[in-house]
């Protein structure tokens, strides 16, 4: 008989035991995939939004550790900026988390310099853009429509003042999409930031190579003491958001590869343990050790391959729910990769592996006579 | 948990004193009322602008939302040698106000948010607790200003970072006027741990949730943010 097909025998015998373990290990693995998805996701929302507006450099204050840089003001930094070699546009931009009608979760509200290159990615799909910097208006997100169920000439009050909706907008980041965005003026006016604003975007010219970028970060480190250019990349991996999420998955991924090892260890264990006459017999019938080691090892495989599986299966179903869930909406953009999900299928495998192989080894060292004594 | 015996009163109350101190700052709140028989009131949003130095101490507090909040603005001055002076200003007038009273029925109090007990003379520590874990020392604020409605405060302040997680106000009869605790705090700029989100329970009338959501550590005080205190009539209740 083939060995693979015994060691499936083996498992189906005993229908409970097997989905039992099988339904441990993927929900174990599903909890893996959902939440290093949604890290995942998380950071790449935000640094969607920074490549996508075209930003090359962000220069903000350091030792930030908010969602958001802590604001400042934006001239005392500016003319340092606007001089250094390859830079195009410096655009300032502020941002609060606030809550604009207590049926929908707190969104981000935007202020973007007028007619600045901030604006260029966005595809408006109703309305029209603000048509000064002063003008009173916002223009939203198709999320941000969707949640707070607004459309054009809806009002909104920000912070106690009512403005219009003029404009629905699209972005490729959902982050933007569940936005409201106004002129940065108007921000600061709302918010009582006159002048301020929490990062600076720097647009550099075609020509700028990753020696310039290193340049420039380098020349606001030596002129500008307390401020820092970093890259988008680099200024989502510092966020304290994105850090704990990620944390969180770490966490996640160990736990339950631990979890998922005991039960498996455990699982063949009380198997081999039942089964000592067979392995008894079988080794008397002149089987090799290795070939029982294989046996055992090829049934933990087996459980943590198809649990595994299902653990994915349930893991993007999980998160996909979640997504569509009213109170994570716009907040969980969630990223699978094949060979992120490849990775988790082996992780689960080597996790079989590693459970069965001291059962196996217990197993394969049964002595014959002894074995086939046990009642 | 501190040994009591450990921490100076006194150095911990000029210590707190100072911590309060800033050229300017802004922050925005969140405050929700239940009442004692856990009905909810509407939610309404302030903004809170305050300079802070050893002589004076001046505070803004203006409504965001809602349109009744909105049309309300409340100035505090207080110094060394006067008590607390209030001035509401409404859309056509100002008038004097009392500092020790709730704004818009929440538990929200101005002259609370001035902590003045750090500034009184008698300070002492009177054992130590634990509040959500952390370890405090209770520390009793005493003053014998009559005019004062409260004139005890226990506070109880983690001593590693400053920061009072509960504060309990009492008045001449020792009955407990409200107690402020810290339900979530967070680190400010500068390092120091602040309180992001804060509880008002006034015992037997309500409960006041209050949420920092926004803010500015360096929010610049212009010459007519606190005009209202010099435009605004002496003594009119």
């Amino acid at each position: 008989m083939n060995l693979l097909r015994f060691a499936y025998d083996n498992l189906t015998r005993r229908p409970a035991r097997t989905t039992l373990t099988m339904t441990a290990i993927s929900l174990g693995i599903a909890a893996i995939v959902a939440l290093t998805a949604i890290a995942w996701g998380f950071e790449a929302s935000w640094q969607k939004a920074n490549d996508a507006r075209g930003t090359d450099l962000i220069v903000t204050r350091l030792a930030s550790e908010n969602t958001m840089p802590s604001p400042f003001i934006a001239e005392k930094v500016r003319p340092a900026l606007v001089n250094l070699p390859h830079v195009r546009q410096v655009v300032g931009l502020l941002s609060e988390m606030l809550t604009v009608s207590y049926d929908a979760p707190p969104m981000f509200v935007f202020g973007w310099e007028f007619n600045s290159y901030l604006w260029e990615h966005l595809q408006l799909l109703e309305g029209r853009w603000p048509e000064s910097r002063n003008e009173p208006v916002i223009v939203i997100g198709t999320l941000a429509a969707e949640l707070l169920h607004k459309k054009t000439g809806d009002m909104i009050e920000i912070e106690g003042v009512e403005m219009p909706v003029v404009g629905i907008f699209q972005s490729s980041a959902l982050v933007e999409n569940g936005a409201l965005i106004l002129t940065l003026q108007l921000v600061q006016q709302i918010t009582d930031k006159t002048g301020k604003v929490n990062v600076l975007n720097l647009q550099l010219d075609s020509s700028a190579s990753d020696s310039d970028i290193a340049n420039i970060k380098q020349q606001v480190r030596d002129t500008l003491p307390g401020y820092t250019a970093i890259t988008s990349g680099e200024l989502v991996s510092q966020n304290a958001v994105v850090r704990i999420s990620k944390a969180m998955s770490n966490a996640t991924i160990l736990i339950a590869s631990l979890v998922g090892a005991l039960v498996v260890f455990n699982t063949m264990l009380m198997s081999i343990s039942e089964r000592t006459r067979e392995i008894g017999l079988l080794l008397a019938l002149g089987w090799h050790p290795r070939t029982v080691i294989k046996l055992i090892v090829s049934e933990s495989a087996m459980l943590t391959f198809a649990g595994g599986i299902i653990g994915i299966i349930l893991g993007v179903l999980l998160t996909r729910g979640l997504e569509h869930i009213e109170l994570m909406r716009g907040k969980i953009d969630a990223v699978f990769s094949f060979p992120f999900l490849l990775g988790v299928l082996a992780l689960s495998i080597v996790l079989g592996i590693f459970g069965g192989l001291y059962p196996a080894i217990k197993a394969a060292r049964t002595r014959p006579s002894q074995a086939l004594r046990q009642e | 948990m501190h040994a009591e015996e450990s921490v100076d009163a006194v150095a911990l109350a000029r210590q707190m004193v100072k911590l309060h101190q800033s050229s300017g700052f802004e922050a925005r709140m969140q405050v929700e009322v239940n009442d004692a028989d856990k009905r909810m009131h509407l939610p309404f949003k302030v903004a809170v602008i305050g300079e802070i130095t050893l002589e004076k101490q001046r505070l803004l507090l203006r409504g965001i939302s809602p349109r009744k909040v909105r049309e309300q603005t409340f100035a505090i001055l207080a110094t060394a040698d006067a008590p607390a002076r209030v001035i509401k200003s409404t859309q056509d007038k100002h008038s004097a106000a009392d500092p020790y009273s709730p704004l818009f029925d929440s538990g929200l109090i101005l002259w609370d948010l001035l902590a003045p007990w750090w500034g009184w003379a008698e300070q002492s520590v009177i054992g130590s607790d634990t509040f959500d874990d952390h370890p405090c020392s209770l520390i009793r604020s005493r003053t014998s200003q009559t005019e004062n409605p409260i004139s005890e405060v226990i506070s109880c302040v983690d001593t590693t970072t400053a920061l009072a997680w509960r504060t309990q106000l009492f008045d001449k009869q020792h009955t407990l006027l409200r107690t402020i605790t810290v339900n979530l705090a967070m680190r400010s700029e500068s390092g120091m741990l602040v309180a992001r989100a804060l509880t008002v329970e006034v015992p037997g009338i309500s409960n006041t949730i209050i949420t920092v959501y926004a803010g500015d550590e360096h929010y610049q005080i212009k010459p007519d943010t606190f005009s209202i205190l010099e435009s605004a009539p002496e003594a009119e209740q």
